[in-house]
């Protein structure tokens, strides 16, 4: 564990007052109440579930570019072990969600495991998703480089592996797409067809959620890179993001050895 | 001086004779500052935060407070006064599902996140949260979930009880928007705690003051840590199991459908995975709050500091290893009702290290009967009768006996209601001065004390027959002979609800009318605790401390 650090006694920094954590919330308090107006077949869900978000996702540029901001004049030893610390914590309850997805398709298994897979589940050729791993697991890899390259100070390299880093990663979600689509149509297997059509589409379904924000922050890192941002001792965004990045690549693993390849056997 | 190992040490302020705290001239100001209404809506002080959470757990435990009384008085009155129905059977099921929502979600939970916001950076020595913005995020967190769930009343709110198990709460028998409402109120309120416990534990890891030892924290930072343990590992599953009832109704899924091959049984067990160490995320911080109380009025240090710690953290880790007791005449294999009824049983012992504790805390102290020690020493008779009617649970044969009937409301009751409430209201009474600078009512405090107490026991203590005799929970109606006692324990309500309005009345007129006269050491009791709540003003400055206390 982490020993207490020493405070600056001298100075006193209390964060400025914000305005953007309500609009956050409220804003995102918004969206589930557009959702079931348009569920409900209210016509005016849609508008009010984009709404929301949009006022959520704005609110949020503007807490985090403010807290760039601050941060950037003051010294920030101290919060940068606390933001580690805290990223990681926020993993950890992450993968406790994936946990409850997986502890359900685990449960399935093992109570049907003499008619396993259950009647209505198409054989899913592996060659497709196999190709997927490859490429988010390369991801990774050049996700490391990057952060690596930062660490060396080599600014430019540090760009163009990010860049190959959020291609696979767009390319990972492109087979990923391309293969929900193969099994919906071609095979009929839906959420509805039978659990394991449940769990497959949820776990994958929540992965890509993931896939998608390891992206955005991915972009964000390379944005604030392109902007002057980080030197080789202070990148707590470039950490996160890279971690979150494996996270995901981790996560995607475990989907594909039960998942895939559970189903098949 | 006990024979405990010493907890928090003396403060020395760095310049020697100095105290801590030395009112500057001209405290720190922010380049932005606001007032009135505005100040509230973006602070991002740990203080006014925690003030916040405690008035809205206030609101919400008024309003499911209300939501009781509902319920009891169609129990006083099954069949109606004069042949005329107080309330349908279904608005009766509304109101036990979202009294139990509420009291759980939206008052004890974050009643103890406003305690724990407001008195964790004082106690460890910090100027704030690691995390203040995130701080505010979570608790505003709150409004949209809380106004999401009480507004699903205008839309056929869940009927399905606060555990909401399929196939009841699915789309075939819950078909209202409410249903949905409910879980999104989950769903928020869930976010909110999680990103409250990523900040404690951030906070205490990496923010303590200089000297300021693992085990040098009072006992009320170790609760809220254990705490926040369990809410990070635990609330994300629940998160996933309502996420998962929520695609079933909203989009066919078949995780709890048996006719796609899903499994009901398994959101039970997914469900109780966290609510039931959700129970002791409910108490484990109120058993911090007790440590102090009972420490401070028998002038003494709590006994067996170190034990208390290592009981508090094995209560959380087997609490995580019991819940299938809820699930006893739910379908089981009978190994497993061994496993779960032997761990469960397992509970009493670092809970009863942590009771006998308190009682050789208090074992020739001076004592001094404050309202809030009274709530203290209420909540240690409550409570161990509330675990022991725990341990009778714990048996399956037993168990399944008085399964869904008013002996569990009862067992229930008297650790929600006995232990949590109970310090709770120590808490507030504790440190209401330390947080406005004025004292509650001690003489109208202790008139609450006893209406709540006696209240309590004549509203739930019966419930214990009425169950064993089989009176069914969560029915608008029962059998003929139980309606003497149902009548009785009504009346108890009615004392608690009279309790319950002074206590609100006097909040309310201490906040706005009373003067400040509170110290530092607002009870006297620094000379043997020695932590530093009472090193600074009451209320605090915006920054706690002039100077970072170093602990020696």
């Amino acid at each position: 564990m982490a020993t207490p650090t020493e405070h600056n006694e001298e100075e006193i920094h209390l964060p400025e007052p914000s305005i953007w954590p309500l609009i956050v919330a409220l804003g995102f308090g918004v969206v589930p109440v557009g959702l079931l107006l348009h569920v409900y077949g209210h016509g005016l869900g849609i508008g009010i579930m984009g709404g929301g978000a949009l006022i959520g996702i704005i609110a949020s540029v503007a807490w985090a570019s403010s807290v760039i901001k601050e941060k950037a004049s003051i010294d920030q030893k101290w919060g940068a072990d606390s933001l580690s610390l805290g990223w990681k914590l926020f993993l950890i309850s992450e993968a406790a969600i994936f946990g409850a997805f997986f502890a359900h398709y685990f449960y399935i298994w093992w109570r049907d495991v003499e008619t396993w897979p259950p009647p209505g589940t198409p054989s899913i050729d592996l060659m497709l998703p196999a190709i997927g791993t490859l490429v988010l697991i390369t991801s990774s890899v050049t996700c490391e480089f990057a952060h690596k390259a930062l660490i060396l100070n080599r600014r430019e390299a540090t760009k163009n592996w990010l860049l190959l880093t959020i291609l696979l990663g767009l390319a990972f979600l492109t087979i990923q797409a391309y293969e929900w689509g193969y099994l919906i149509y071609s095979y009929d297997f839906t959420v509805a067809t039978n659990v394991v059509g449940t769990s497959f589409y949820l776990i994958t379904g929540f992965h890509g959620l993931h896939v998608v924000t390891g992206l955005l922050l991915l972009i964000l890192v390379y944005s604030r890179l392109e902007m002057g941002a980080f030197d080789r001792k202070r990148h707590f965004s470039m950490n996160a993001a890279s971690w979150y990045w494996h996270f995901v690549d981790v996560i995607w693993l475990f989907v594909f050895l039960t998942v895939y390849i559970g189903i098949q056997t | 001086m006990s024979i405990g190992t010493p907890h928090p040490q003396k403060p020395t302020p760095a310049g020697a004779g100095h105290p801590v705290y030395t009112p500057t001239e001209s405290p720190p100001h922010h380049t932005t500052e606001y007032t009135g209404i505005m100040r509230w809506l973006t602070t991002v002080d740990h203080k006014l935060i925690g003030i916040m959470y405690l008035w809205l757990a206030l609101f919400a435990a008024v309003a499911g407070g209300a939501m009781a009384g509902g319920i009891r008085a169609q129990l006083a009155f099954p069949d109606g006064i004069g042949g005329e129905r107080l309330m349908t059977p279904e608005f009766f099921n509304q109101l036990t599902a979202m009294h139990a929502s509420f009291m759980i979600f939206f008052t004890i939970i974050p009643a103890f996140a406003g305690f724990g916001n407001y008195l964790i950076p004082i106690l460890i020595g910090a100027r704030d949260m690691a995390f203040p913005k995130m701080n505010a995020f979570a608790f505003w967190l709150l409004i949209p979930g809380m106004a999401i769930m009480l507004a699903s009343f205008g839309f056929g709110a869940s009927q399905a009880g606060w555990t909401a198990y399929p196939p009841l709460a699915g789309s075939q028998y819950s078909p209202f928007a409410g249903m949905d409402m409910w879980i999104f109120g989950v769903h928020l309120a869930g976010a909110s705690s999680i990103l409250a416990a990523i900040n404690f534990i951030v906070t205490m890891t990496t923010m303590r003051a200089p000297g300021m030892k693992w085990f040098r924290m009072p006992l009320f930072c170790w609760a809220t840590l254990v705490t926040s343990w369990m809410v990070l590992v635990g609330t994300p599953v629940l998160a996933g199991a309502v996420t998962m009832l929520l695609t079933d109704r909203m989009f066919g899924t078949g995780f709890f459908n048996p006719a796609q091959g899903g499994d009901p049984l398994l959101y039970q067990h997914l469900f109780w995975f966290y609510s039931h160490p959700a129970v002791y995320i409910m108490i484990l911080p109120g058993f911090g709050i007790v440590s102090h109380v009972l420490a401070s009025f028998s002038n003494k240090r709590i006994f067996g500091y170190k034990g208390m710690v290592y009981a508090t953290a094995f209560i959380a880790v087997v609490g995580f290893l019991v819940w299938g007791h809820h699930m006893f005449s739910a379908g089981m294999e009978p190994w497993l009702r061994v496993y779960f009824s032997f761990m469960s049983m397992l509970v009493a012992v670092p809970t009863g290290i942590k009771v006998f504790s308190w009682l050789a805390t208090i074992w020739g102290g001076s004592i001094q009967f404050t309202t809030s020690m009274l709530f203290a020493l209420g909540f240690l008779g409550l409570f161990t009768i509330g675990g022991i009617s725990g341990v009778f649970l714990a048996n399956v044969p037993f168990d399944i006996q008085v399964h869904d009937t008013y002996f569990v409301v009862a067992h229930l009751h008297y650790v929600l209601f006995g232990g949590s409430a109970f310090t709770l209201l120590a808490g507030t009474y504790f440190w209401f001065p330390k947080m406005t600078g004025k004292y509650l009512s001690e003489r109208l405090g202790k008139v609450i004390f006893w209406l709540m107490f006696i209240g309590m026991n004549l509203t739930f203590m019966p419930m214990h027959w009425l169950g064993i005799a089989g009176m069914a929970r969560r029915i608008y109606t029962y059998r003929e002979e139980f309606t003497a006692l149902n009548q009785f324990v009504s009346m108890g309500y009615l004392l608690m609800l009279v309790g319950g309005l002074l206590l609100v009345g006097n909040i309310i007129y201490t906040v706005a009318i009373a003067r400040r006269t509170a110290g530092n050491d607002v009870w006297g009791v620094n000379q043997t605790q020695q932590t530093l709540d009472w090193e600074t003003t009451s209320p605090p400055v915006p920054h706690n401390f002039d100077r970072i206390p170093r602990i020696a």
